[in-house]
């Protein structure tokens, strides 16, 4: 050890001669110690470097503000190499910031070396008056283990980013550093937020992915004997994608194995899945069918992502024919069987790379994808970060060794790479391609090659990984898991008032719904089955997050220095911004209730949004200060509400000093939506307010109005939605007109209008229980008869609705219109009809129809927690 | 004799001393569990066992420090699992046992958990908890939910839980004769470090057992 800090010291002395630039050195394992080679690279240029028998090649490549390094390493000797590449990076001054990855330091004075191992972005930062220094992998590399180090010299810092790479005689391996340097950055996020900037397809959703992924999720969602009320429901709650527990798991077959297989066990029903048990006996192509069946039905609302375990294998096929994927921890040692719920059998882990096992996995994951109107996969405990030891890694690459010089590579290889396979299987017909969920990952490598990923816990479970894990998931979707049952025993329910209740189940969806936006995270349907204002907020978030959630902020505010961690949990003021250039979003919230008001310094030129205009999404006036480089907001928070600003215009040339009051009416469908402009004082001549895509309505010398024509509309006006009457509880007066042609091409279209009312009585008489537990209570009697159009009995209907041209024709005779949805109403009857157009099908009427109708008839399942009956809200809806 | 009743009084005086306010107690046994302050063995603490339902999710460690002495520490990663150390102790039927556990609990749900069996080590019926909860560094105090009306403590010092029962079943089923000690993490992110965990047999004051 001593030798080595040595040399250590040496070549940072010589580094720092060097000054500026980074620097490369390379430590090589011998005996029990990382010796450093002699030589150093300093990092200006491409080249090359051999010792030992092992070939350093490294390529520069500048990828907008990063530099890149690609270093290709192979080892032509006859023994295993092991090699550590210090990427080091003077920084100046000691006294600043140091972010390891992870967490931050500030005041930095002595050597700083982390040793945690989860949660980490694989890159480091130093900031120091304003001067940011940056280092790590760009996300293109595949590697089991680096190191990072914030050394102290005499007054002066180092960032160290140590890769470490194993390779066996004769390998070839490489890996992906990159170095980044600037001024005028406020903390480390911004280090992030170039990387996201120079890599942008690893923080997205793989091109193809069903764009679904971006909403919400939830599991044990399907109903075998209630398909048609499953469509309603995922209407009803917004439900986007579910996390799909298929029927068949045998942990290491994944598209059953005829050898396998036992007919007399079969498959799982939906119930079954709930228990874990198989309880349908019959075959594969039983099995197949089934689950085609249910996958369809799912399909209609949600994306479906089918659920396997990559690196759990049966202990029974670990004895067969998978023997030589048994997993060895550093020990030798395989980790011994658990009994998995999901397989009715002891299950251990297992090597899924290049084994029989992941050669097996992989083709039958094709074969899944082939057969089955899945939107992709999802992955459960994609932790990353386990070991692998044994005598398959002579096969891999991404290697590295420990600290005893003992040679692994981490899961997170395997998954990254099949996660890779899934992504490249050809595209359906329909164009998708497959996206994989992750849940719980702990390191980097899973989630830079996955396309969304699972909070499972509460957002206040463990709310000290929120930041860290959103930074390593950038753009892509992230998810709250579990549901407000995690609440059963946070307060104390037994002993508070009815106000103290209410007043911490409030505080309780604060949290929730600001850290949502914090962090762009967005709740499973588990949170908002009974709570309005989770639902609520749903729309704008999925609106927010694919536009992208940004780790820069890049929002100060007037007075207040910026904070070195602007995600620290204890912040008195949570700044979020999502988009860039062309759609951006600001988040401001204050989480104490008296609140906060100040002037919010969004600095537009940062991210290509020069002269931004914003207002309130809810339609609130809001003073834009425009400069070039900036737009400055007063704002004034209170009540723990937050402030959602959305960027709706360009002031050009943005000036200085242009002081805007600007709104933007809510969006309502089938309504226009106005944005209003008022300058506050004479602007200077040829300057002028730039809305792409909306016409100006009118323009005055100080106010110019936008008008954006709604894509369909309501004739005469939506004012008929208020008519809409269905009956009572016992029966009906309504019915569907339509061809028995039009219904057989258009299933879904009548069966939504059929079962509406239904669904509605029958749910709010019972709340609570599970789709497939409603089974004997719905109520045939007030579904909505269909009817040919010329039925006689239609004159006697009071309210019918009319489905496709030949049913109009027939009942609306005069009609002539398009993209909109018209009610004729007169003394006996009101008629509704619904007429496409390029802008919207007859399905996509219906379904606006039914949107508008849900404010007369809501239902969005009631509270269903241990906690609900002793606050008294079991079944109920909770609104703030 | 003499000495045992001094040193049986002493413990009686330790227990009143750091008790939590509870019913007032004799000890009449010497401790019943093995290795109760983790100072023997060599990788990990002696007569004591993990039982961890995903190992992958857990930190566990076993610490020796200068200045809290030896202790157990135990983090779950994962809101789904449990964590337990524990020990299995011979126990007499139908007398009364006090079990102080001296803990600091700084994140989430525990529970200290007494599992019974025969005395062919058969599980039966017999299944005593004690949730612990805390709400140190929950994020929604202060200015989400007020302390007050958190459930749990906001405790993170060292400090001892009591828990007394009896060993004794009022529904006709078999009393163990061995207890399963288990005092860990339940079914939440946690962090718990456990310092001792010690059980005696116990009078209670005004009680006409013998």
């Amino acid at each position: 050890m001593k030798k080595f800090a040595g040399t250590f010291l040496y070549i940072t002395a010589l580094s720092m001669a060097i000054a500026a630039s980074p620097t490369l050195s390379v430590l090589e394992w011998q005996k029990d110690e990382l010796v450093p080679w002699p030589v150093e690279y300093n990092l200006t240029k491409a080249g090359n470097i051999h010792r030992n028998n092992v070939s350093i090649s490294l390529t520069k490549t500048q990828v907008k503000q990063i530099n890149e390094w690609r270093v290709v390493v192979e080892n032509k000797d006859s023994k295993p190499a092991r090699l550590c590449f210090r990427l080091s990076m003077p920084c100046g001054d000691a006294g600043g910031v140091f972010w390891d990855g992870f967490q931050i330091k500030t005041g930095v004075v002595k050597t700083v070396s982390p040793k945690t191992e989860r949660y980490i972005f694989p890159a480091v930062a130093y900031v120091n008056e304003g001067v940011i220094s940056g280092a790590g992998y760009a996300p293109m590399t595949i590697s089991s283990r680096f190191e990072r180090s914030c050394q102290v010299n005499a007054g002066k810092v180092t960032l160290n980013f140590d890769s470490y790479m194993a390779l066996d005689q004769g390998q070839k391996d490489e890996i992906y550093f990159i170095d980044y340097k600037c001024n005028g950055a406020s903390d480390y996020t911004e280090l992030v937020e170039q990387v996201y900037l120079s890599y942008p397809e690893w923080f997205r959703p793989a091109a193809g992915a069903d764009q679904r992924i971006y909403g919400v999720g939830g599991y044990f969602f399907s109903s075998e004997n209630n398909r048609e009320y499953q469509m309603e429901e995922a209407r009803r709650y917004g439900f986007d994608w579910e996390w799909y527990y298929n029927c068949y798991q045998k942990a290491g077959n994944f598209y059953p194995k005829q050898e396998l297989w036992e007919d007399a066990k079969g498959y799982k029903s939906e119930a079954g899945s709930l228990r874990g048990k198989c309880d349908r006996p019959g075959t594969i192509k039983d099995w197949r069918d089934y689950n085609k069946t249910r996958i369809d039905a799912g399909n209609k609302n949600a994306a479906m992502f089918y659920y396997y375990l990559q690196q759990y294998c049966s202990s029974e096929l670990l004895k067969g024919p998978y023997a030589d994927a048994i997993w060895q921890n550093s020990e030798g040692k395989a980790p011994g069987p658990v009994f998995g719920w999901a397989d009715e059998g002891n299950a251990q882990y297992a090597w899924p790379l290049h084994s029989k096992l992941g050669n097996d996995m992989r083709e039958q994951l094709a074969m899944l994808w082939r057969d089955f109107p899945i939107a992709g996969f999802a992955l459960d405990c994609a932790l990353g970060h386990t070991k692998y030891y044994g005598p398959l890694l002579k096969n891999e690459t991404g290697k590295a060794f420990d600290d005893h010089g003992r040679i692994y590579a981490t899961e997170g290889t395997a998954l990254a790479y099949n996660l890779d396979f899934t992504r490249n299987l050809p595209a359906k017909a329909d164009g998708r391609k497959p996206a994989s969920v992750i849940n719980e990952f702990y390191t980097w490598l899973p989630m830079f090659h996955a396309d969304g990923g699972i909070h499972e816990m509460s957002p206040f479970d463990r709310a000290d990984l929120l930041a860290p894990r959103r930074l390593i998931a950038g753009q892509k979707p992230y998810y709250f898991w579990k549901g407000f049952r995690a609440a059963d025993t946070l307060l104390k329910w037994n002993d508070l008032t009815v106000a103290e209740t209410r007043e911490g189940i409030t505080g309780i969806i604060d949290y929730t719904l600001l850290s949502s936006l914090r962090f762009g995270i967005i709740p499973a349907v588990f949170y908002l089955t009974g709570f309005a204002d989770i639902k609520a907020l749903n729309p704008v978030l999925k609106t927010m997050l694919k536009a992208g959630w940004r780790a820069a902020g890049n929002v100060s505010i007037d007075g207040r220095k910026d904070p070195a961690d602007p995600f620290a949990l204890n912040e008195d003021i949570w700044i979020s911004r999502y988009g860039n250039a062309d759609e951006s979003y600001i988040v401001l919230s204050a989480p104490d209730i008296k609140g906060m008001s100040g002037k919010a310094i969004i600095h537009t030129g940062k991210f290509g949004a020069s002269g931004a205009i914003y207002a309130d999404i809810n339609g609130k006036p809001i003073i834009n200060e425009v400069n070039t480089n900036e737009t400055v907001i007063n704002f004034e928070l209170k009540n723990r509400e937050p402030l959602i600003l959305g960027k709706i215009a360009v002031l050009n040339p943005a000036g200085k000093n242009n002081m805007i009051e600007a709104s933007c009416s809510v969006e309502i469908p089938g309504r226009p939506q106005t944005a209003r402009f008022r300058f506050m004082h004479q602007p200077v001549a040829g300057t002028e307010i730039i809305k792409d895509g909306w016409p100006r309505k009118s323009s005055t010398e100080n106010e110019v109005i936008f008008e954006k024509a709604q894509c369909f509309k309501f004739i005469p006006n939506d004012g008929f939605v208020a008519d809409i009457v269905f009956g009572d509880n016992k029966k009906i007066d309504a019915a569907i007109a339509v061809d028995p042609e039009y219904r057989e091409k258009n299933p879904d279209t009548v069966k939504h209008l059929e079962i509406y009312y239904d669904y509605y009585i029958s749910r709010i008489a019972r709340p609570l229980p599970r789709l497939a537990d409603m089974t004997p209570y719905w109520n045939k009697k007030i579904q909505l008869p269909v009817l040919v159009p010329d039925s006689k009995e239609l004159k006697n209907i009071k309210l019918v609705f009319i489905l496709g041209e030949k049913a109009q024709k027939i009942l609306m005779p005069d009609a002539n219109y398009q993209d909109a949805i018209l009610c004729i109403k007169n003394d006996r009857q009101l008629l509704i009809g619904f007429f496409p157009g390029k802008n919207i099908s007859e399905y996509g009427l219906v379904m606006q129809l039914l949107e508008r109708m849900d404010e007369k008839y809501p239902f969005i399942g009631g509270i269903n927690a241990q906690w609900a009956p002793k606050a008294k809200l079991s079944g109920k809806v909770f609104k703030k | 004799m003499k000495t045992v009743i001094l040193a049986v009084g002493l413990l009686t005086l330790c227990g009143f001393t750091s008790a939590e306010p509870q019913d007032k107690v004799t000890l009449v046994s010497e401790n019943l569990i093995k290795n109760p302050d983790f100072s023997k063995g060599n990788d990990f603490p002696d007569d004591w066992s993990m039982m961890l339902t995903s190992p992958d999710v857990f930190n566990v460690k076993w610490i020796h420090d200068a200045n809290n002495g030896n202790y157990i520490y135990l983090e779950s990663l994962g809101a789904d699992y449990s964590g337990y150390i524990m020990q299995k102790v011979k126990v007499k039927k139908g007398v009364w046992y006090r079990l102080k556990v001296c803990l600091n609990h700084s994140m989430g749900r525990g529970l200290i958990w007494l599992y019974g069996y025969d005395g062919d080590n058969k599980p039966l019926l017999f299944d005593h908890r004690k949730y612990l909860s805390s709400f140190v560094g929950n994020p929604l105090v202060p200015h989400f939910v007020r302390k007050e009306l958190m459930n749990g403590s906001e405790d993170a010092s060292w400090r001892d839980e009591i828990f007394d029962f009896q060993n004794s079943d009022d529904k006709g089923n078999i009393q163990p004769s061995i207890l399963r000690v288990a005092v860990g993490i339940y079914f939440t992110n946690a962090k718990i470090m456990i310092k001792s965990i010690e059980m005696w047999e116990i009078k209670k004051m005004g009680s006409k057992e013998k």
